[in-house]
């Protein structure tokens, strides 16, 4: 009985940690955050993300690229409006000043 | 099917119409001897694009344009300013208006002026009691313009709309301020190609 009391004693009797105890503790707890978003996530999260500024620039560009082409357009379709607009004005002129000087 | 194949042949016979008021303006080799050239060339996609453009952002004076490209289906402008007489010669004119005179076109009006030596003829095609084509043929001296617009078009109201499309006065028929406009332009359109 007492040898038994003497060893619970002899395991439970208070013990300081090894020196490097705190060192190699921390250490390793780093190395649990690391493990938890480990680097490569980190360069997809960042690849995604520009992927999709890249997207954006390019929607964008596109977008514009389109509304200036569609406005070129725009300008083409009335400039043949205006000169037939003005022909027919020229016609319609003449036919009013018909028998004048100035006829055409 | 059968109803398919009905509705096709429908779509096809719509999109003729009026195909007959096109023009085969052959005027190209007078490119080289002007001074200044436009060339309007508008038709399916393109015009398609222009109009909505055209009816989603109207400038100032454009909005009256809306309504009046309704409906078209080509819109075709060949003008050439020359720096000296004699450019072009009779048979480019004629080639042109034997065209004019071929079926289902009518003389709108035609005027001649022997002095100046100046001519201005407009010109509708009619398809199916409609007006269906437009063309305007104006020869002067140190000018030779040519329009074509295929589908219905109000002539009365493309007259009023004249001068105020481009934000600027009647132009005295002049077309040199336009034509600065269509230079201007196509610096605009070859900067966006680069792009």
């Amino acid at each position: 009985m007492e040898r038994l009391e003497g060893e619970l004693e002899r395991m439970l009797e208070r013990r300081n940690p090894p020196g490097e105890f705190t060192e190699r503790l921390m250490s390793r707890v780093r190395g649990e955050r690391r493990r938890v978003l480990p680097a490569w996530r980190w360069a997809a999260a960042g690849a995604l993300a520009a992927s999709l500024l890249v997207g954006v620039y390019v929607e964008r560009r596109q977008a514009r690229l389109e509304r200036e082409r569609a406005g070129a357009v725009r300008d083409e379709l009335v400039l043949g409006l205006e000169i037939a607009g003005a022909k027919i004005n020229k016609a319609r002129r003449a036919v009013l000043n018909l028998g004048t000087e100035d006829s055409l | 099917m059968r109803y398919r194949i009905l509705l096709a042949g429908v779509a096809f016979c719509w999109s003729l119409l009026g195909q007959g008021a096109k023009l085969d303006i052959k005027l190209d080799h007078l490119a080289a001897k002007a001074e200044r050239v436009v060339n309007v060339n508008l038709e399916g996609a393109m015009l398609e694009m222009g109009r909505k453009f055209l009816a989603l952002e109207p400038r100032k004076g454009e909005a009256d344009a809306v309504e009046l490209v309704e409906g078209l289906q080509g819109i075709y402008v060949r003008s050439y300013h020359f720096a000296a007489e004699g450019a072009y010669t009779a048979a480019d004119v004629e080639a042109v208006k034997k065209q004019l005179s071929g079926t289902g076109w009518t003389s709108f009006v035609s005027v001649s002026d022997q002095k100046k030596g100046e001519t201005v003829g407009v010109y509708s095609y009619m398809e199916g009691g409609k007006m269906m084509g437009t063309a305007v043929l104006s020869a002067e001296p140190l000018e030779l313009t040519v329009v074509n617009i295929v589908g219905p078009m109000d002539i009365g109201k493309l007259g009023r709309l004249q001068g105020k499309l481009l934000g600027m006065p009647d132009l005295g028929m002049k077309l040199k301020p336009v034509l600065k406009l269509k230079q201007d332009l196509k610096v605009k359109t070859e900067k966006v190609k680069r792009l």
